[in-house]
């Protein structure tokens, strides 16, 4: 028995035999006489699902953040059971789990190209958003294909009845919005628009630095995003709403004076959704999407005459129909039975090339093709229901059906393959609740990683005889407290994947090698097992959230690391985050808090090596080779990060809200990566992110 | 790796004004590995060069740490080679080198390769020499003359036995012989183009066959056909992608003809302006094909891929590493086997003579 398994036998009955004393010496009465209205306050937050966070939208708002711009996954990164990636980014590794095992998804829709910025800010803008949730276990009937967390964003709706604006800047991210009916009651718009002003300054940088950057030309930088929604009430019972969403990020330079050379990733998302209520109690919310992703790393030279194109791309191109049938059933709780179907065209790591007229090439051949499609139907059912008004529970059930023609291989391979997600909840007390999830998931889409930076230049490919889909078994267990503005929730968890994927060559995933990624694929298992802590204040004046996650994750490779275990790049043993916010000031002109992020991770694994010794070739010419004595074999120093900020809210007849505030306070070099410089001998730790300040503002019109 | 050097300048320079600081990481040297590298090179018999046998070399040393400057040599230790019936002893000849006296080394016979260090466990590899007659492969113009036009030759693996492939797999790269004056130098040409549908894409580099170019000035018959040959060539396939040094082919069990050419082409015996006949010419660049045994072959790729990734900038900030793949229990290195075949890739010189006879 490891020590895992020991915290998780020991603690969960001793915090259940210290509650329960604790209960007991508290005059139960007096509360309940007291304080009914705080107990439906208690009884909602009890009743919030294991395995789910609600994303506090108006707590993000005043988060600082490198970039200056409120982030939803910024505020995920703060929760238990979520370990970063590279300082900074917005990858998210969740209960062991690999980055592309998270989904995050915008009405439904999957949104795969996740970041903007290098990785510095998600795609997508708050704004938009009206409720996020994020789930890493109990997942319900309609979440499929995927093995770690769903972060589920919803969209904000136009308003029926009055027209308003806002318009926002930030360190890094110009943008605004708009809300307001097109037909009084009946149609309404919503839509936003950010821009970055990073190309301007980096070539405003450049004229003032020059140096390594002078071989450099024609530096662009493209980078916005834009969403709208229409909503139409057709009447009391039925709505319909048309979004569209796109994203974008460019980047390109001249180099030399001869070769364009660029990168980028586009996301566009086209939504349609019906929701109506039918008789005898059931309601209806069907749809239909089109979402497509495309990264594309691109060279333009001139040869022989000719302007000559060589384009490495990787898309998806997916459209997804489903509907969902829900009905409240007397005394035996709710029912949602339901239906998705998607077909999905994958091209990663295709390479082309294009002509301008000359006589080398066929116009627009494939040189490499990797092009494949995927359907995946899936039928689901859900049944909530309570029980004895003590004990409430959540299964879902999920079949899918799997088919998809691997690269050049017309004949279709199907495969069948259930999920199951349960969740119980058992109140021994009005305050204190014991919970547990159990999730058996299924995943067919496998991410190859590149820098863990939550770039979406990652490559997207589907499952196939050599990568058979992931696969997740996750359990969890703890209590739930809840004492008037106080919550505590603790609890342990294990899970085991498997056929997970290694990428062993990341680093050509910026390189035209990046066609042969089929041949760096590793298909393996791992585990993590760990103890998640969350305490939760929501007072008055003063609010504050504190995490602490103790886990251990490893993973297991035939043809990695000799096939033995070894811990994940991002196993960080220790992980505390702890957010407060304090209002200074709240009255009817003005409100003034500060807030407060301080972070501790352990650090995460680099592999190091300790010595070196030569190489043969079939040719004679061997160079140096490194010998590891394992993989991830260097823990890397702790990461310790303080941000502090300030938040004003101007209550005048157009409302304006600061954040002022900086990021990294201490100004600790925290690590990034380990070099080893061949020149002077040593290994080098590099760190990214000084101290910065950070800076959004906000005006309502 | 221009595209992640500007990435980085730009989160550099522009947002992240980060910093690099030296940190302690001190390898631990008395347990540095044995390192073993043996390659047996399975010949046929009847050659001439080998009615003698050959001197089998192996390497052994320690690894050194990161910042040590001198490898250590292994010359106390008893080396010695089982196959067949037979035990075959490595002498010491210094510097970390051991031989054997002549031997011959056979095809499809295991060989085990033992090593006894005093004070270390027994580090041992197995190796099984690939059959020299399991696979044959020759040029399609030996059987038919391709269109007159078609400067692209092509070849044909003919397998004789697919329960002896034992995942071998063929390397082939191109080389030109180059005459220096006193002996013949063959130099591997720097790219390879290949239509082989099982052709290994991790080497492929960032340029197309189009885009080389012919090295060099002509100055006889013989360079003047070259540089035609070429720019005919690179006509008809100018399209296709060329892979860094060599191509691996991972499997064997294709019975199509494919096209494997290597580039830039040089006149021939550019270096010292030789006249040359046309016997010579004819053979003057040829493909050399390598038929390798699994575990040499995951060695070779491993050191490939490893070599590659030095190109990369972000190697140093994003780090997959991991170890060298190795049969070597108890130790570093490799121990395989293999067999060779040379194949001229260009036509015959008649015709070259007549195609140029029709340009110069």
């Amino acid at each position: 028995m490891n020590h895992f398994h020991f915290l998780f036998l020991i603690l969960i009955p001793t915090f259940f035999v210290i509650s329960d004393i604790a209960a007991r010496s508290q005059d139960v009465g007096e509360i309940r006489d007291t304080l009914r209205s705080a107990r439906i306050v208690a009884d909602r937050r009890a009743t919030r699902d294991a395995g789910t966070r609600i994303v506090a939208l108006p707590e993000l708002r005043g988060m600082v953040s490198a970039t200056g711009e409120a982030d939803v996954v910024k505020y995920i990164q703060t929760m238990p059971g979520v370990s970063t990636g590279a300082e900074g980014s917005s990858a998210i590794y969740v209960r062991g789990g690999n980055l592309g095992s998270n989904l995050t998804t915008l009405d439904g829709v999957a949104l795969y190209g996740g970041s903007h910025l290098l990785g510095l800010a998600s795609a997508y803008p708050t704004d938009i958003v009206s409720e996020a949730s994020f789930r890493m276990g109990g997942f319900r009937g309609d979440e499929s294909n995927l093995t770690a967390s769903h972060i589920d964003l919803r969209t904000v709706d136009g308003s029926f009845t009055n027209a308003s604006c806002n318009v926002s800047a930030s360190t890094l991210l110009l943008g605004a919005t708009v809300s307001m009916p097109l037909v009084r009651d009946k149609v309404s718009l919503a839509a936003s628009l950010r821009v970055s002003p990073l190309g301007p300054a980096f070539r405003a940088v450049q004229a003032i630095t020059g140096g390594v950057l002078d071989s450099l030309s024609r530096t662009q930088a493209i980078v916005y995003d834009a969403f709208a929604k229409a909503n139409w009430r057709i009447n009391s019972d039925n709505s319909l709403s048309l979004s569209i969403f796109q994203s974008l990020d460019r980047y390109s330079y001249r180099y030399g004076g001869y070769s364009d050379e660029g990168m980028g990733w586009d996301n566009l998302i086209v939504n349609a959704r019906h929701e109506g209520r039918l008789g005898n109690n059931w309601s209806v919310e069907d749809g239909f999407a089109y979402n497509r992703f495309t990264g594309r790393q691109g060279i333009v030279r001139a040869m022989h005459g000719t302007q000559n194109s060589l384009a490495i791309l990787s898309s998806v191109n997916e459209w997804t129909a489903d509907v969902v049938f829900a009905r409240a059933l007397p005394r035996k709780g709710d029912v949602r039975l339901g239906a998705r179907t998607r077909f999905t065209l994958f091209n990663p790591g295709t390479s082309s090339t294009f002509k301008g007229g000359g006589p080398l090439l066929p116009l627009d051949s494939p040189m490499t093709d990797h092009s494949s499609h995927a359907w995946i139907s899936t039928l689901h059912a859900q049944w909530d229901m309570q029980l004895w008004n003590r004990l409430d529970l959540m299964a879902s059930i999920r079949l899918n059906v799997y088919g998809a023609d691997e690269s050049g291989n017309p004949a279709w391979q199907w495969r069948i393959n259930p999920e199951a997600g349960l969740l119980a909840r058992f109140a021994i007390s009005p305050w204190l609740s014991m919970e547990a999830t159990a999730d058996w998931t299924v995943q067919y889409y496998h991410t190859l990683e590149g820098i863990p930076l939550g770039w979406s230049v990652d490559l997207l490919v589907p499952t196939s005889p050599a990568c058979p889909p992931e696969q997740a078994r996750q359990f969890y267990a703890g209590l739930f407290a809840s004492f008037g503005q106080h919550r505590f929730t603790v609890g342990a968890y294990d899970k085991r994947m498997g056929h997970i994927v290694y990428f062993a060559d990341a680093s050509k995933l910026f390189s035209p090698a990046i066609a042969g990624w089929s041949n760096n694929i590793e298909v393996g298992s791992g585990t993590s097992r760990g103890i998640e802590f969350l305490y939760e204040l929501d007072g008055e004046r003063f609010d504050c959230r504190v995490a602490y996650t103790l886990s251990k994750t490893d993973r297991t490779f035939e043809q990695v690391n000799g096939g033995r275990t070894f811990p994940a790049k991002f196993d960080r043993r220790h992980i505390f985050n702890a957010t407060a916010s304090f209002v200074l000031k709240d009255d009817e002109r003005r409100s003034i808090a500060l807030t407060g992020l301080f972070t501790f991770q352990s650090g995460h694994r680099e592999t190091v090596a300790a010595a070196e010794y030569p190489s043969v070739t079939l040719w004679g010419e061997g160079g140096m080779l490194d010998y590891f004595s394992s993989v991830n074999n260097y823990k890397m120093p702790d990461y310790i990060r303080l941000d502090l900020g300030c938040r004003f809210l101007f209550k005048t007849r157009r409302p304006q809200e600061l954040n002022v505030g900086v990021y990294n306070v201490m100004n600790r070099h925290n690590p990034f990566s380990v070099i080893y410089d061949n020149r002077s001998r040593e290994w080098k730790q590099v760190s990214l992110l000084p101290i910065m300040p950070s800076f959004n503002y906000r005006i309502a019109f | 790796m221009l595209k992640v050097k500007f990435l980085f300048y730009m989160l550099l320079i522009l947002l992240l004004p980060g910093c690099v600081e030296t940190i302690v990481m001190d390898p631990k040297e008395k347990d540095l590995p044995v390192v073993v590298n043996c390659i047996l090179d399975a010949v046929d018999e009847s050659l001439p060069e080998y009615y003698d046998g050959q001197n089998l070399t192996l390497n052994l040393f320690y690894a050194k740490g990161k910042s040590q400057d001198e490898f250590i040599p292994i010359a106390e230790a008893k080396v010695f080679l089982q196959g067949g019936r037979q035990e075959i002893p490595f002498t010491y000849q210094g510097d970390g080198l051991w031989q054997t006296e002549k031997v011959k080394v056979q095809g499809n016979i295991t060989y085990t390769l033992n090593v006894e260090i005093p004070g270390r466990e027994r580090i041992w590899a197995e190796t099984k020499t690939p059959r020299l007659d399991t696979w044959t492969l020759f040029h399609r113009s030996y059987e038919t003359l391709p269109p007159e036009d078609d400067y692209v030759p092509e070849f044909v693996v003919e397998e004789m036995g697919r329960q002896d492939w034992d995942g071998c797999v063929l390397w082939a790269s191109g080389w030109e012989l180059s005459d220096t004056g006193e002996d013949d130098v063959w130099r591997r040409l720097p790219f390879v183009a290949t239509n082989h549908p099982y052709a290994d894409d991790f080497n492929l580099s960032d340029k197309l066959f189009a885009e080389l170019s012919f090295q060099g000035i002509p100055k006889d018959y013989a360079g003047y056909s070259y540089q035609e040959a070429f720019g005919k060539i690179q006509e008809q396939i100018g399209n296709y992608p060329v892979h860094e040094g060599f191509v691996r082919i991972g499997r064997l069990d294709y019975d199509h003809p494919f096209f494997i050419v290597p580039g830039p082409l040089f006149p021939p015996g550019c270096l010292e302006g030789t006249t040359i006949t046309q016997d010579a010419l004819y053979s003057w660049s040829s493909i050399s094909f390598c038929f390798v045994t699994k575990e040499l072959d995951q060695y070779l790729r491993s050191v490939a891929v490893h070599d590659l990734s030095l190109e990369s900038n972000l190697t140093y900030l994003y780090s997959t590493s991991d170890n060298i793949a190795s049969n070597i229990h108890g130790g570093l290195g490799i121990f395989g086997s293999m067999c060779r075949s040379m194949q001229p890739f260009l036509f015959t010189p008649g015709r070259a003579e007549e195609k140029s006879g029709q340009s110069f």
